[in-house]
């Protein structure tokens, strides 16, 4: 019943297929890792002899070393053999769960036989956070460090260009004026012609008319005397509606006036803001004391705070939320699709992770007095960690015998759609160094500082983010590049040279793309104070320049609208009182002629009463 | 010519030697593993009992190919099959979710409707198949043969050059 020459094709096929995994897989896994590494580190990786063994599910390296990005002739790590297992189960589901890798005897700054820079084509293949976050913390820092005043004490004593500096058209307040006149335009344009004194006068002199009309001289008749009361009645109304109607629009223009004479005044608000505007487009801020620290200290600070956050970008990059994973990927099936049923599944893997990595290391230096300890771990390192449902943290601590020594502790919890991450950096004794500053005619361009102690806690929501840096140092030493020549420069120099330690404290805070830099330093106050008091009278003089500039070209322009606006109010309450006393008289005039009538009736009707009984008594009388 | 000897050893068999159930149920399991959509551990299985067993590999190769031909237009029945068996028998409900939670199930797709419907027609189909290639190739033997071979029609179609290179390729597998 069973075909032994199909057990041969079997074994065969079997045979084949072992040669092309052994030949091909390990290979194929190296070069997959080394790309993966690379993309995170910057720089060249290289995997030496990786080896993953199917039958006890273990993968092992002989040396891994990835380069250092700035200095590609080194190591910035280079372990040597390192095996780890790999749970079977998940890999049925293509799923690769690594639970404990250790890293012992890891070396740093090793020098390399090649050189690790990448390739352009490798290079461009590289993590880049455009529009992200590391470009919205630059650009918002670039905008404040742009804004801080000039410290320029030349500059400042040079006439400022105000013509070239200000274009007076973009001015808030100059807009502002110009929509305002064309407000004022049309809505007295609307009134004059409802305010018509021509009209007016046609509707007066036609009542007046009227009212002449109505003559009872000689008229005896009380029937003709009802009937010419009854006119003027109507007529009356007339004149009582138009009063109502002069009045009514009386107080509607008045409200006009009042809300033109109301933007009117809050321009005036738009000029103190306008003024303020092109004082620091000129960089004529007042000098703050606070930002001699931002202006000293502020470049070196920018660089670090950038290069943190680059940093977390790369972690949301490789540790991705949940926003926008893929559920799970389509088994692929040819032909029509068909679809995929998914059940209750039971079992919760990331399609990478591992669970623990635990590194020790020493730096290549041959004397252990030298050479710096690494030891610490990374849990939870994981492709998904949405599906991991854990944060990944690590904790490094960086130790040299004598007592220098660095702990860096961090939280990337990617769990949901918002990253929540922190970073706590923590630092003692550590040579600093030289750390350039930003150039200035009037700072230094270096500080030297031999050890100092650094702090530092980041904390990053989403766009939210808050850094916080101390930094402590001792024996410190600026060095400026020109010698001191005028007196902003001497004193400086004078203040900064008696200075022993150093003290900053900067903080990074904002969300979106409004970040900002505020820095605090035992600079600040001596220098700052100092400083202010030299710079402020050339500062204030330019300010003045500024200010009266754009003070006379938004006064032309103001003039302009209140003319337009007083001009026009006297001519309109001028016809106004005129209509109004033309009305009135008509109106007093009718009350007047409507009680003579009214009188008249009565002295008629009294006459033909008495009339009536005269000629009763002449009746009874009669025999 | 990978393709001419197949059909070479399907006709050669199909005239003579291995017994009948031997041929159809050759054909029969190359008809079910050509109904699948793509590789699956049960096509491997079955694959493998088309090696193992002595069963002919000819015929279960052209059926392989004619049901991968026929299962393209049959891929909507095939899913409206495998949707009803996931989805709409709550007692299986179970199975399935069991068998998903193995490590077994990503490497036979079950969960897919399309593997599911095609497996399941090609499991009832093939009895049928087999029965019906059984009777064909006895048919055929016991003369059949020679009877189409009188037919008037088959004088005149093998004149016909196509026929020619039918007994051209019949013959590479020798008589």
């Amino acid at each position: 019943m069973m075909r032994k020459k199909g057990l041969l094709y079997l074994v065969i096929l079997l045979l084949l297929w072992a040669v092309f995994a052994y030949l091909f897989r390990d290979s194929a896994l190296e070069s997959l890792t080394e790309k993966t590494l690379q993309l995170i580190a910057g720089a060249k990786v290289e995997v030496d002899h990786f080896n993953f063994s199917l039958f006890d599910m273990k993968c092992s390296w002989d040396r891994l070393q990835i380069a250092n990005k700035n200095n590609p002739w080194y190591n910035v790590i280079d372990v040597g053999y390192t095996s780890f297992d790999i749970e079977t189960r998940p890999l049925f589901w293509k799923k690769v769960i690594i639970n404990e890798m250790i890293m012992e005897d890891a070396k740093s700054g090793t020098r390399r036989e090649t050189d690790g820079s990448l390739s352009r084509a490798e290079r461009s293949e590289l993590f880049t956070d455009k529009d992200g976050l590391v470009n919205r913390v630059k650009d918002a820092l670039e905008k404040q460090f742009g804004e801080l005043p000039v410290f320029d004490l030349k500059a400042l004593r040079q006439k400022i260009n105000v013509d070239s500096l200000i274009d007076i058209d973009q001015l808030s307040s100059v807009q502002g004026y110009e929509r305002l006149m064309s407000t004022a335009d049309s809505s007295l344009g609307y009134w004059r012609s409802q305010l018509d004194p021509d009209v007016y006068k046609k509707r007066i002199n036609d009542l007046e008319t009227r009212i002449q009309a109505v003559n009872i001289e000689g008229v005896r008749d009380i029937t003709t005397l009802t009937t010419s009361l009854q006119n003027l009645n109507s007529i009356y109304e007339e004149v009582k509606t138009l009063r109502e109607e002069v009045n009514s629009k009386h107080t509607a223009v008045e409200s006009t006036y009042d809300t033109l004479q109301s933007q009117l005044g809050d321009m005036k608000e738009r000029l103190n803001e306008d003024i303020s505007e092109a004082q620091k487009m000129a960089k004529l801020q007042t000098i703050d004391v606070k930002d001699v620290g931002l202006m000293l200290f502020g470049q070196p600070a920018v660089n670090q705070f950038e290069k943190i956050t680059e940093y977390i970008a790369l972690a949301r990059k490789y540790l991705p939320m949940s926003q926008g994973a893929d559920v799970e990927k389509e088994a692929k099936t040819p032909r029509f699709k068909g679809q995929n049923i998914y059940f209750p599944f039971k079992y919760t893997y990331p399609e990478f992770l591992v669970k623990n990595i635990s590194v020790s290391a020493a730096s290549a230096a041959g004397d252990t007095g030298m050479a710096y300890f690494l030891k610490g771990n990374l849990k939870g390192l994981t492709s998904q960690p949405y599906v991991y449902n854990n944060p990944t943290r690590f904790d490094l601590g960086l130790e040299k015998i004598g007592g220098r020594e660095y702990n860096i502790l961090g939280s990337f919890d990617h769990i949901t759609e918002v990253a929540r991450d922190s970073l706590w950096i923590n630092a003692k004794n550590i040579a600093l160094g030289e750390i350039n500053l930003k150039t200035s005619k009037y700072f230094p361009q270096v500080l030297s500082t031999e050890e100092g102690d650094f702090a530092l806690s980041g904390f990053f929501i989403d766009n939210f983010i808050k850094i916080n840096a101390d930094l402590e140092a001792s024996d410190v030493n600026f060095l400026f590049d020109e010698t001191a020549t005028d007196q902003v420069s001497r004193l400086v120099q004078d203040v900064l040279s008696g200075l022993s330690t150093l003290v900053i404290d900067a903080n990074l805070i904002g969300e979106s793309s409004d970040y900002k830099l505020n820095m605090k330093s035992n600079v600040d106050n001596v220098l700052g104070n100092q400083i202010k008091g030299i710079l402020d009278k050339n500062l204030q003089e330019a300010r003045q320049q500024v200010e009266t500039y754009i003070r006379n070209q938004v006064d032309e322009k103001r003039n302009q609208v209140e003319q337009l606006i007083n001009s026009s109010k006297k001519t309109f309450y001028a016809e106004f009182e005129n209509a109004r006393e033309k009305v009135l008289e008509k109106y007093n005039e009718i009350e007047q002629k409507k009680k003579e009538i009214e009188q008249r009736i009565e002295e008629e009707k009294a006459k033909a009463k008495e009339k009536g009984v005269d000629a009763i008594k002449d009746l009874i009388k009669r025999p | 010519m990978f393709w001419l000897k197949i059909i070479s050893n399907f006709i050669k068999a199909f005239r003579s030697g291995e017994k009948p159930w031997q041929i159809a149920a050759g054909f029969g399991v190359g008809f079910i593993i050509g109904l699948l959509p793509s590789l699956t551990l049960q096509g491997v299985l079955l694959f493998c009992l088309l090696i193992f067993f002595n069963i002919n590999m000819a015929a279960g190769t052209l059926g392989l190919i004619l049901s991968n031909i026929i299962a393209y237009p049959l891929d909507p029945i095939f899913h409206d099959i495998g949707f009803f068996i996931l989805t709409g028998i709550p007692a299986l409900e179970n199975i399935w979710t069991s068998l998903y939670n193995m490590p077994i199930a990503p490497l036979t797709k079950f969960n897919n409707t399309v593997v599911m419907g095609s497996f399941v027609a090609g499991l009832i189909l093939y009895w049928p198949v087999f029965w019906g290639m059984k009777k064909l190739v006895v048919l055929y033997r016991s003369g059949m043969e020679q009877r189409i071979n009188k037919l008037k029609i088959v004088q005149i179609i093998k004149g016909s050059k196509l026929v020619q290179l039918y007994f051209k390729i019949r013959d590479l597998g020798g008589k």
